[in-house]
């Protein structure tokens, strides 16, 4: 039997097992018909950008704010005080401020192409060099009070590795991309539009962390050590 | 080794005691705290149960869906019935991506179906990358708790592990390492970022599969699941088949009492959902996503007197709750799923025969069934698989005869109450002589346990002199009533 007549034979046989299963009348409790718990009471932008700082600080990350005016200053002055130089970003087209990477590069901070080579041994090569980079650069698309959470979804020009590989990951937002709960997020998408252009949608909260050895917190085991959330004031 | 043994030898071994004291105050600390801070826990409980209900009772047609969705988003989904061909799929799938280095990101069905030993033996390199499991490769150990693999390791047991294989940073003492972790944490940072670049194949688990969508949910802290998903070309997905939901809506409801119930945060740091390879205009991702989804005794058990167990999310609340998890730990189980939920799962997966003896490791106090998200009734099914544990053994010797004589000696009263009698005379006879200790195959009963001391007295003596004693009261009742009405 070939391996594609086996995988056939397998899916037949392991759905039909599952349906004697479901069939023979299964011992599972009865269903129980719960609705949805409700949502919180709406919040405005001013209680949830509160909420949400409270809650990324409780989880060792830091909010930011800033008039859009001093943008630049401002992220420049974050990386200068930990020695970056070499960025990984999205693309400037999903940054909440366009001009933001143009201004960085005229101050003489390299951003890192962000394609990465599906073959060998462009792949690995690549991969190497965004290793490099002390600081990701990214936006979001969607900053969820009640987590402290910050949701960014994949695509073109937004690759993932921005807010994975370097130490510190910034995080650019608006007050009009802040959520109340992730639900209400969630209830806002549309399933196809969600991953037509994007195999990924990450909540990220905090920086990364392990408890692993004799359950101390440690941060940045495997993701950023810093996470940096800079909400633009306009 | 017997679970006895096990038991023992967990019983005392003092550094593992003191560590498992320690989780358990954290732990339910963190999770009372989180889960009561959750706006209608109750409900979102009640609701998370519903959820999972739903999707076992359709599971078939769930399956299907999320095979035809994630199939339509590019991902290839392969079916595998038992831990072999499940091995086997991910042993060609990786074969065809031409890289020796495999990196893993933390999956219970991989060690459910022994994948590392497979690939190991077809020649891959398998590097597992949560921090915790990474220590325990590095030591041939094995998880002792389904969310803190390494609590039973100390600090000074990790930097041992890490200056032999990987070598003393420069300029520190062994005696440093030993004390710092993040130093620890670092080191294990460098070594395994190297892993991820190099690694063609990325193997992770699965927290929930979306039906509708065809998305794959995976929550980390370290970020390692992120990785393991994001850089290698292939990324390898493993999944019980129950693992299903239907719709995104009911994965956030379930995301919602996951983290809480597991490590008292409100979310894990990350949760990755991701559904398909990279798309053409995306810059980064895997070129290829292959999901395979495991049977390995699942769909039996969804027809078995055990299947309300399926309902479990691997959250390990259970584990840190229970009385008898707290002393012996997860080794002692001696299987890959410890703890009340494992002492179900484990019988009903690898074989009553074999592991149905873990059923007895319970009180059945019923704190489990109190902390679980989704109000799994572990204690109702921990009596039924000691139950179906004696159904396929047919019970020991020794215990069985003693079963005979008692039920033989229950049917004839005055048998019973004269070996009670023979009893009582027995014991007033020792009762300087210090706690009995039962002889022979029984001894093993008395060793830890005091035998209760028999009545002088027994009960139906009692009631009995009780009934004559009201009889006469009665009497000399009915007596005054009569003068009274007299």
């Amino acid at each position: 039997m070939g391996v594609l007549a086996a995988q056939v034979a397998a899916r037949e046989e392991m759905l039909a097992r599952l349906r004697r299963s479901l069939q023979a009348g299964s011992t599972l409790p009865p269903f129980e018909a719960v609705t949805a718990p409700p949502e919180p009471p709406a919040a405005d932008r001013q209680q949830m950008l509160y909420e949400f700082e409270t809650q990324l600080n409780i989880l060792q990350g830091r909010t930011v704010r800033t008039p859009r005016a001093k943008l630049t200053d401002c992220i420049d002055g974050l990386l200068r005080e930990r020695g970056v130089h070499t960025l990984l970003a999205w693309d400037a087209a999903h940054l909440p401020a366009a001009q933001l990477l143009q201004d960085l590069q005229a101050r003489e901070f390299s951003i890192v192409a962000a394609q990465v080579p599906s073959r060998e041994p462009a792949r690995t090569q690549h991969l190497q060099s965004l290793g490099t980079a002390e600081a990701g650069i990214t936006g979001v698309d969607g900053v969820i009070a009640q987590l402290g959470g910050l949701v960014l979804c994949g695509g073109a020009g937004r690759p993932r590795h921005a807010s994975l590989l370097a130490p510190l990951h910034i995080a650019l937002f608006t007050p009009q991309q802040l959520w109340p709960t992730l639900a209400a997020w969630l209830a806002a998408q549309s399933n196809a539009a969600l991953f037509a252009d994007s195999s990924s949608v990450t909540v990220i909260a905090g920086p990364s962390r392990t408890s692993d050895i004799e359950r101390v917190l440690t941060l940045g085991v495997h993701g950023p050590k810093e996470l940096i959330a800079v909400c633009i004031e306009d | 080794m017997t679970l006895n043994t096990r038991i023992e030898l967990a019983l005392h071994n003092p550094h593992l005691q003191r560590a498992l004291d320690a989780n358990y105050t954290r732990s339910q600390e963190k999770r009372n705290i989180s889960m009561g801070a959750l706006p209608d826990s109750a409900l979102v409980r009640n609701r998370a149960r519903a959820i999972r209900l739903e999707a076992l009772r359709n599971l078939d047609q769930y399956l299907v869906q999320l095979e035809t969705q994630l199939t339509a988003r590019g991902g290839v989904v392969h079916w595998a019935a038992n831990a072999q061909d499940a091995s086997a799929v991910v042993a060609r799938i990786a074969k065809a991506a031409c890289s020796r280095l495999v990196a893993k990101s933390k999956s219970m069905v991989s060690e459910e179906i022994h994948l590392n030993k497979r690939l190991q033996a077809d020649g891959f390199k398998v590097v597992e990358t949560d921090l915790g499991e990474y220590i325990l490769q590095l030591r041939n150990d094995v998880p002792s708790h389904i969310v803190a693999p390494a609590i039973h390791l100390t600090r000074a047991d990790v930097a041992e592990t890490f200056e032999e294989q990987l070598g003393l940073p420069a300029g520190v003492t062994p005696a440093q390492l030993a004390t710092d972790i993040p130093l620890l944490t670092s080191m294990a940072r460098t070594a395994l970022r190297t892993v991820f670049i190099e690694a063609g194949v990325g193997v992770s688990g699965v927290n929930f599969a979306v039906a509708d969508t065809g998305a794959l949910c995976l929550v980390s802290n370290e970020g390692n699941g992120r990785l393991v998903t994001s850089l290698p070309r292939v990324h390898i997905a493993l999944m019980g088949i129950e693992r299903v939901v239907p719709t995104m809506a009911d994965l956030e409801v379930l995301l919602r009492v996951l983290s809480r119930s597991a490590t008292g945060q409100n979310i894990t740091c990350y949760t990755s959902v991701v559904c398909g390879p990279r798309r053409a205009q995306e810059p980064d991702g895997p070129a290829e996503l292959h999901l395979v989804l495991v049977d390995n005794g699942r769909a039996a058990m969804l027809g078995g007197e055990l299947a309300e167990a399926l309902l479990c999310i691997r959250c390990g609340a259970c584990l840190n709750v229970c009385p008898v998890y707290r002393e012996i730990g997860g080794h002692a189980y001696g299987s890959v799923y410890p703890g009340p939920i494992g002492a179900l799962v484990t019988p009903a997966l690898g074989g009553m025969r074999e592991f149905g003896e873990l059923a007895q490791a319970s009180s059945l106090c019923g704190a489990c069934q109190e902390v679980c998200p989704v109000r799994i009734d572990i204690p109702t099914m921990l009596i039924k698989t000691r139950t179906l544990h004696l159904a396929a053994t047919g019970g020991a010797p020794v215990w069985n005869a003693g079963l005979k004589i008692w039920s033989w000696a229950m049917r004839a009263p005055w048998m019973y109450q004269l070996g009670l009698r023979v009893a009582a005379w027995g014991a007033a006879l020792r009762a300087t002589a210090g706690p009995l200790r039962l002889p022979g195959p029984l001894a093993g009963w008395t060793d830890h346990r005091e035998f209760p001391r028999i009545a002088s007295t027994s009960f139906r003596a009692r009631w009995a002199a009780r009934q004559r004693g009201q009889a006469t009261k009665a009497s000399a009742a009915a007596k005054r009533t009569d003068r009274w009405e007299f």
